[in-house]
């Protein structure tokens, strides 16, 4: 689907790390230093097609879980937000508004095409004053401790190589009662719906990112690293480790999309 | 599978407002100097809350219930219908309709942005979404909202027919004029007597 593209925005590759220090790139097994450069390979090219990608990939649908995120994450005037992997800027934007001119929304990715992309659309939007705009990798935030109210990684927390790391450096940075929360392509439960999502992202998937973007590979890529991605209660109990408490997950479109949330004590 | 119907509905009913809104820059402009703050409408019937926040874009919905509202109008789907279509907004927003409680001003402007731009939601859908679709749905409140209306009065006037010649509870609108004319004749009379009593009171002091 379409936000696939948006989680290889992030960052470097999958977290498994082993001790040869390899990870995943997708199916490809690469060495770790590896997976960020070709993570952001992959986000320089589909940059500019990012918005319109994403639409077509998902049939809109990624608004809705785009949405449902920022209704349940209790946002308020006054807050201070982190939107990590925040692209090109679907959830700061609205969460400019609700926060208003005496909170703040970091908009943080380490991709400078893709920053460089949602910095402009936000601009165009009338989007300015309380969004600050910084490149930045997720495993390493930075930002003082206890400093955010809100986090959120959309799509973004697969393409990270360490993900542990980063969920630690979230937890981190957030204020204690401050929530983390994490939109990401999941697993769905059942079968029919795997079948029939496995057949559009391996093969119907890349011919629309040939067609629209020009660049089947990095759809591809898209495609396999949601199949490398912790399944929901992997994920859940990454949190926990990362000292979040209250950790729990929805899912949503029947487990294509889980939003994970987690609070620090 | 509620929050995935809920944000449907509320995504698609953001999208087509703003795209209406985009074809009238002088309202987007206006409403970009109430960004920042937040607008909550609670409807009553049916039971609906929800917060707008006015932007340069147009308008952010959302159906969050903590967000702390600067203003919040209360009224029932056909009140809000009837804001949007009567030709007097002041009187749609500020009459028998819609109450409104928080910042007064921040809902004159909106009435004022209302008024200002003679928004025809009717030809704005219809070029959305078709002539004759549009039509049938601006038909279908004005129906709905008609017949709330009449049902409404209708249940109106059956109560006071039943408190007026069933139970005896309360008097015909002829017998209270007539109850009234006689208490104002009574006051005037009560008042000539005291003037008359003043008058001889001066004369004996006088004398």
């Amino acid at each position: 689907m379409a936000a696939l593209l948006s989680s290889l925005k992030t960052d470097p590759i999958m977290s498994e790390h082993n001790k040869d220090q390899t990870t995943h790139f997708g199916y490809e097994q690469v060495k770790s230093e590896d997976k960020v450069k070709r993570v952001a390979d992959v986000f320089h090219s589909v940059a500019g097609k990012y918005d319109l990608m994403n639409d077509l990939m998902s049939g809109g649908v990624h608004r809705l879980w785009k949405r449902i995120t920022i209704e349940q994450s209790g946002v308020r005037r006054g807050m201070n937000v982190l939107d990590i992997a925040g692209g090109t800027g679907d959830l700061t934007m609205r969460f400019s508004r609700l926060v208003g001119p005496t909170g703040k929304v970091v908009l943080a990715d380490i991709n400078d095409s893709m920053l460089k992309v949602g910095r402009d659309k936000l601009y165009d939007k009338g989007v300015t004053g309380n969004v600050e705009f910084v490149q930045a990798n997720a495993e390493a935030l930075p930002f003082p401790d206890n400093h955010f109210d809100v986090i959120t990684i959309a799509f973004g927390l697969r393409n990270v190589t360490d993900k542990d790391a980063a969920l630690r450096s979230m937890a981190r940075v957030l204020k204690p009662g401050g929530k983390v929360m994490v939109l990401e392509f999941s697993k769905t439960d059942n079968p029919l719906l795997t079948k029939a999502y496995d057949f559009y992202s391996f093969n119907i998937l890349p011919q629309i990112g040939q067609v629209v973007a020009g660049d089947a590979d990095s759809y591809r890529y898209l495609a396999e690293s949601i199949r490398m991605h912790p399944d929901q209660e992997t994920l859940k109990s990454m949190m926990e480790q990362a000292g979040l408490v209250n950790c729990k997950y929805q899912n949503m479109t029947g487990g294509v999309v889980a939003l994970h949330t987690g609070i620090k004590p | 599978m509620l929050d995935m119907l809920s944000s449907t509905l509320f995504t698609m009913a953001e999208e087509s407002v703003n795209a209406v809104l985009r074809n009238d820059p002088a309202s987007l402009q206006q409403l970009s100097q109430l960004e920042g703050k937040i607008i909550a409408i609670q409807l009553t019937q049916p039971d609906l809350r929800f917060a707008i926040l006015p932007n340069a874009d147009g308008l952010q919905l959302h159906s969050q219930l903590g967000l702390d509202a600067d203003v919040t109008l209360t009224g029932t789907a056909s009140d809000f219908i009837r804001l949007l279509s009567s030709p007097d907004k002041a009187d749609a927003m500020f009459g028998n309709g819609i109450s409104v409680t928080g910042n007064n001003g921040l809902a004159t402007q909106l009435q004022h942005i209302l008024s200002a731009s003679h928004f025809d939601w009717e030809a704005k859908l219809a070029g959305l979404i078709g002539d004759l679709p549009a039509h049938q749905l601006a038909g279908f409140f004005s129906f709905k909202g008609n017949q709330y209306r009449t049902a409404g009065n209708s249940l109106m006037e059956n109560l006071q027919e039943y408190l007026k010649e069933e139970s005896d509870l309360l008097p015909h609108r002829a017998q209270v004029e007539d109850f009234l004319n006689a208490v104002d004749t009574l006051r005037d009379d009560a008042d000539r007597l005291e003037a008359r009593f003043q008058a001889l009171s001066a004369r004996i002091n006088k004398d």
